[in-house]
């Protein structure tokens, strides 16, 4: 297919969405295996088969294409967690529960995006840093909604929701790294436990992780 | 003996400053703990010696937090060693004999991993590091209550360390 040139089944008004999808896929793919420092706009242009001017219809620069592909990948994680919510009441603390199996389901299930955004992120500028900030503390209010549960609520520390959120960004992080995305599920219990005994107790936090995540190594 | 060859970009100067860097946090972190028995207590003395450590200097913190990774060579290594390394001082907790038996080390892992994100986030954003009444207590509070409970962590919230009376913020 000659560059620049759109898929057959691509109608002139689709196009430019087109364009755009395959401009953001060749970021994700390039930022995650190479790391995005080392990655150019012209390495993207060739993998997503555009025409430098078609890149530059879209986007300013290479930050302004990842800063879209970063807001992209943030708002449909974060809106289908909330619709999985927003389904059916559960109680708040299978809730958490829920949510978290959620988002380790994604980042298994895409790794190579988690990568680009979660891994990455940091290197993409400090223009960058205020929303990867944000996206870590994406779970905070629904962390702090545990302190209605509790009878410490308001003895807590008042950001120890910020502290809990960002174990769930390191757990994901530390195996995104290292290419092992896949063990992440490992983890899930201990961190939904983390997060749950810290507002429920022990007891209620453990039981809630084993039913929403058993562990990996208990016979099936 | 011919011309001095200079680093021109500086880099190696970088790792080896960072490197040095992280090997001091190292060693301040085994000085503050020696002759301490009990658990807690060194988890406590190494949590307020090192964020004291680093509040210290934004320049050094930023070193060892933030371009330790970016710049490669062994300060890389070195930073990862020592996030494990304090994770290994939480792990300790496990041997508490209120600790519940299903914990593994992931929980300490998470623990070091969710602190060092918190400075991580304040340093790359260039913001100075809050007074460590509002985060060490919290952090000592998150790592105590896995092992010993509610009511041990708590007590970390309230007094702090050297019994300051404080709240956590």
């Amino acid at each position: 297919m000659k560059r620049g040139a759109p898929p057959a089944n691509v109608t002139r008004s689709s196009a430019p969405a087109e364009q755009r999808r395959r401009i953001l896929r060749a970021t994700t793919e390039l930022v995650a295996k190479r790391g995005y420092g080392d990655v150019s706009v012209e390495l993207i242009v060739k993998r997503a088969r555009v025409s430098y001017k078609t890149f530059y219809k879209h986007f300013s620069n290479k930050e302004d294409c990842y800063t879209a592909l970063f807001d992209r990948v943030v708002g449909s994680t974060e809106k289908t967690v909330r619709d999985l919510l927003a389904e059916e009441p559960r109680e708040w603390g299978e809730q958490v529960a829920l949510a978290l199996r959620k988002l380790t389901e994604l980042i298994v299930a895409n790794p190579l995006t988690a990568k680009a955004i979660i891994v990455e992120a940091p290197a993409a500028g400090e223009g960058i840093l205020e929303r990867y900030e944000e996206a870590t503390k994406a779970f905070v209010p629904l962390f702090r909604e545990g302190r209605e549960h509790s009878s410490r609520g308001a003895e807590l520390p008042v950001t120890v929701e910020d502290t809990l959120a960002g174990s769930v960004f390191w757990a994901a992080y530390q195996r995104l790294i290292v290419g092992q995305a896949d063990t992440l599920p490992e983890v899930m219990p201990e961190l939904i436990q983390l997060v749950l005994r810290t507002y429920l107790g022990e007891a209620e936090a453990a039981r809630i992780a084993a039913e929403a995540m058993p562990r990996v190594s208990s016979p099936a | 003996m011919g011309p001095v060859k200079l680093d021109p970009s500086g880099l190696q100067a970088q790792r080896y400053a960072a490197a040095h860097e992280l090997r001091r946090c190292r060693e301040l972190a085994v000085a503050a703990a020696a002759g301490l028995e009990e658990w807690r207590a060194r988890l406590r003395t190494v949590t307020y010696s090192l964020y004291r450590h680093l509040a210290a200097d934004d320049r050094l913190r930023r070193l060892v937090i933030v371009e330790a990774r970016a710049i490669g060579g062994d300060s890389a290594l070195l930073l990862d060693r020592a996030i494990a390394s304090f994770a290994d001082l939480i792990d300790e907790g496990r041997a508490e004999p209120s600790a519940p038996p299903t914990l593994t080390r992931a929980t300490a892992e998470l623990l070091a991993g969710a602190m060092f994100n918190e400075l991580y986030l304040l340093t790359a954003r260039r913001q100075p590091l809050p007074p460590e009444r509002q985060l060490v207590p919290k952090f000592v509070y998150l790592a105590v209550l896995p092992y010993l409970g509610e009511e041990e962590a708590a007590a970390e919230v309230v007094c702090g360390h050297g019994g300051g009376g404080y709240r956590a913020g």
